[in-house]
């Protein structure tokens, strides 16, 4: 009797446990539970300093009142960041026109030739498609931190990276992360912040 | 005196874990994270747990006790606070003192308690859980942890059906063979306690 008592409670306290520890059911992953987390509470960006493809400096904050989106990638890349230059492409034909489309590098190396490299290979103009790197380590590392951007090397001198499109609301707050390939729930969620 | 030398070494193991280079060198991996660190870690509070119930006979609290070292290492298997412990200090330490009191040390205790039955019972359902692990591991097209590789994914998933496959042969070993000395010698000094 005691023992089956005891057991469970210990059942029911360790089910309480995983039940918060998994946003009730809902996040297995950090990546699930950053997704949950940040459409709970958008969270405001650090307005970092950019430079683009064609050299000239930029900041976040430029883009505020305008429905911005955002991706992270590496001009080297040679999978994810391929998909997502795509999709990028994809939001570029179909967004509003006053919304702004920043594809942002986390590699150091990314200077504005090698920036280009990745403007050209999916045809993005500024000023609608920026593709930018961040000159300051500190600044970068405070942004990828901030957007909860995990970049760990892989084995052939490239990145793995959890990858993501990022939408930022017009007061400058990231509100929402959507999979690389799903355009099309950006797209309505973006027609309907505009509502 | 066996005890006290049983909690003293546990202790040692733990402190070694915790500060030599050992520790983040297991964390390198996922799979000797989770197939290294993990189980130190638990093993060090399990020797003292098995060091405290030496002469104690108290078989009623073996299942809960097992159940609460099973409910604390599926908390801490999820890849979301895997990552988590990764990112933040805080989150570490706290896994550390989980997996070693709440974890390792009932472990110790309620196997030293439980009978051959409920001994026999935790491990096939370890073996199960493990298959059943090692198999999502190997099945999941993406990455499960932001902070490792997809290859790391893939060698812990291994690993998990290799511990599995040992477990079962172990139980099989002992069913077989049928070596249940060890609950028996316990059970007479629980009597002789009693008298």
């Amino acid at each position: 009797m005691r023992a089956a008592l005891a057991t469970i409670a210990v059942a029911a306290i360790g089910a309480a446990a995983l039940w918060w520890g998994t946003d009730q059911g809902r996040a297995l992953t950090s990546e699930a539970a950053r997704r949950n987390d940040i459409a709970a509470a958008p969270r405001l960006l650090p307005d970092v300093t950019f430079h683009d493809q064609t050299g000239a400096a930029f900041a976040l904050s430029d883009y505020r009142g305008a429905p911005l989106v955002l991706e992270f990638v590496y001009a080297t890349c040679p999978d994810i960041c391929i998909t997502l230059g795509t999709a990028f492409e994809r939001l570029d034909a179909t967004l509003p026109e006053d919304a702004r489309l920043v594809s942002i590098s986390f590699d150091p190396r990314d200077d504005t030739e090698r920036l280009g490299w990745f403007a050209d290979r999916h045809g993005a103009q500024t000023p609608r498609w920026r593709v930018a790197g961040i000159e300051d380590d500190a600044d970068r590392a405070a942004l990828l931190a901030r957007a909860d951007v995990v970049v760990i090397p892989d084995a052939m001198g490239g990145f793995v990276h959890n990858a993501g499109l990022y939408l930022v609301d017009p007061e400058g707050r990231l509100s929402a992360i959507f999979e690389p390939e799903d355009t099309e729930g950006l797209r309505v969620a973006l027609a309907g912040d505009a509502r | 005196m066996r005890a006290d030398r049983a909690i003293i070494g546990g202790a040692a193991l733990l402190l070694l874990l915790a500060l030599s280079p050992l520790g983040p060198l297991l964390e390198s991996r996922l799979a000797t994270h989770i197939l290294g660190y993990y189980p130190l870690n638990v093993a060090g509070g399990a020797v003292i747990g098995a060091g405290l119930a030496q002469g104690r006979g108290v078989p009623w609290t073996a299942a809960p006790a097992l159940l609460m070292a099973t409910l604390t290492l599926a908390f801490w298997a999820l890849p979301r606070w895997i990552d988590a412990s990764l990112a933040d200090d805080s989150v570490h330490a706290a896994r550390t003192a989980n997996l070693a009191l709440l974890a390792g040390l009932p472990l110790g205790w309620g196997w030293t308690q439980a009978g051959p039955i409920l001994r026999g019972f935790f491990i096939a359902n370890a073996a199960a859980m493990l298959a059943v692990m090692g198999w999502l591991m190997l099945a999941v097209p993406s990455r499960l942890c932001n902070a490792y590789l997809l290859s790391d994914q893939r060698q812990l998933g291994n690993g998990f059906l290799i511990v599995a496959a040992g477990l079962v042969a172990a139980l099989l070993g002992q069913a077989l063979i049928g070596s249940m000395r060890e609950p028996g010698s316990r059970r007479q000094h629980a009597c002789h306690l009693a008298e």
